[in-house]
């Protein structure tokens, strides 16, 4: 064992959803990890570049350029490919894709991965969504199911601040209820006849 | 010295002078700067009709006010492949030939329901060349996108609302 020679319990490679979690997991384990990236580091705010844009300030309105487009081609015009987020994928020439069996294999270039990528918004998955492709007998049935998966959504949801289901609920019924609530109609004067809408107290 | 101050007057004169030229149409100040795909001026100014006539101003700004015509060529010559600029290009001489024939006046652009009816008997004829109807709906295409995410539409015309048509829950009974 030479001098300089480091040794790690666990080395994650790839520091998006997957292997930033991982990492997370591990450190808070005790375990001495290891985290490789080959993308470049995205200082918060800084590094976004069309964070404040307007969709009419894009010189093609999301579209990339013809010779732009050219140089993403294993994205096949998936629709993450745009002028908004084009700074945060990976050119073909960076890295060679050599696709085997049919699959799209959407890159990401930097730390945080792909999971910079799509807006804090996602769907919890039911039983019933696991359970699909056996019971309709498409694809490959699903390895787990919903209550393997269940002890994670929560914490995953609050710590990444996720938007999902439950969130959409709330927040249905805020931009529902909420703004009868602050109406003047609901405000104005008892001897109004809203009143006699609303509950009695004595 | 005063042969150095000459020729960089010179110098700067002829730079100025081609980087006018560069910039487009002197004559009518308009903007095709930098515009790769082969256009003339004439055509641009026909293509400009038939942008005005897709969406025309009525009590609200048209596609002629917001210079659509612009980001149409834009989008061609930007975002198309080669084949597809020649079938736009293609389309667009062809398109002139086969409206004067329906309706004399279409590109005088004083008529917005004339030049619709024309341009739906050309959609409508099947005898046409293809690139005529590429043309056509690839045209119409990128003037309501440029149109629609335009700063006119998108802030002053249907400004976006974090609620649209919020629920009034309390009635008079």
């Amino acid at each position: 064992m030479g001098a300089g020679i480091k040794h790690f319990d666990a080395i994650v490679i790839g520091s998006g959803m997957s292997g930033g979690w991982a990492a997370k997991e591990l450190t808070q384990l005790g375990l001495k990890t290891l985290v490789m990236e080959s993308g470049r580091d995205v200082k918060h705010l800084k590094d976004y570049p069309t964070m404040n844009t307007m969709p009419w300030q894009f010189e093609h309105r999301g579209t990339l350029p013809f010779d732009v487009k050219n140089q993403y081609k294993s994205f096949k015009n998936h629709y993450i490919l745009t002028e908004e987020h084009v700074h945060f994928l990976k050119k073909d020439e960076e890295q060679e894709y050599i696709e085997d069996k049919p699959f799209d294999w959407l890159r990401g270039n930097q730390v945080g991965g792909r999971s910079l990528l799509w807006g804090r918004q996602t769907q919890r998955w039911s039983d019933f969504d696991f359970t699909g492709p056996a019971r309709d007998g498409f694809a490959v049935d699903w390895p787990i199911r919903y209550k393997d998966i269940d002890p994670w959504y929560s914490p995953l949801t609050i710590h990444y601040s996720l938007f999902t289901t439950y969130s959409l609920f709330l927040l249905s019924i805020v931009i529902v209820i909420g703004p009868s609530l602050i109406s003047p109609t609901f405000i104005s004067a008892p001897n109004t006849p809203v009143d006699m809408v609303l509950p009695r107290s004595n | 010295m005063r042969r150095r101050i000459f020729l960089k007057e010179t110098v700067l004169g002829i730079t100025g002078f081609i980087l006018l030229q560069a910039c487009g149409d002197i004559e009518t100040g308009e903007y095709y700067m930098g515009i790769k795909i082969s256009i003339t001026k004439a055509e641009q100014d026909k293509l400009k009709v038939l942008v005005a006539g897709i969406i025309p101003p009525d009590k609200n700004k048209g596609s002629a006010d917001l210079d659509l015509h612009h980001f149409v060529l834009k989008m061609v010559d930007d975002c198309f492949a080669k084949p597809d600029q020649e079938r736009f290009l293609e389309g667009l001489r062809q398109f002139e030939k086969e409206a004067v024939l329906i309706d004399k006046q279409f590109f005088k652009g004083n008529d917005f329901d004339a030049q619709a009816a024309c341009i739906k008997k050309i959609m409508a004829n099947k005898g046409v060349d293809t690139s005529v109807h590429y043309f056509i709906q690839t045209t119409k295409a990128f003037t309501i996108k440029g149109y629609l995410q335009s700063e006119y539409v998108m802030t002053t015309l249907l400004p976006y609302k974090m609620t649209p048509g919020p629920f009034k829950g309390c009635i008079k009974v």
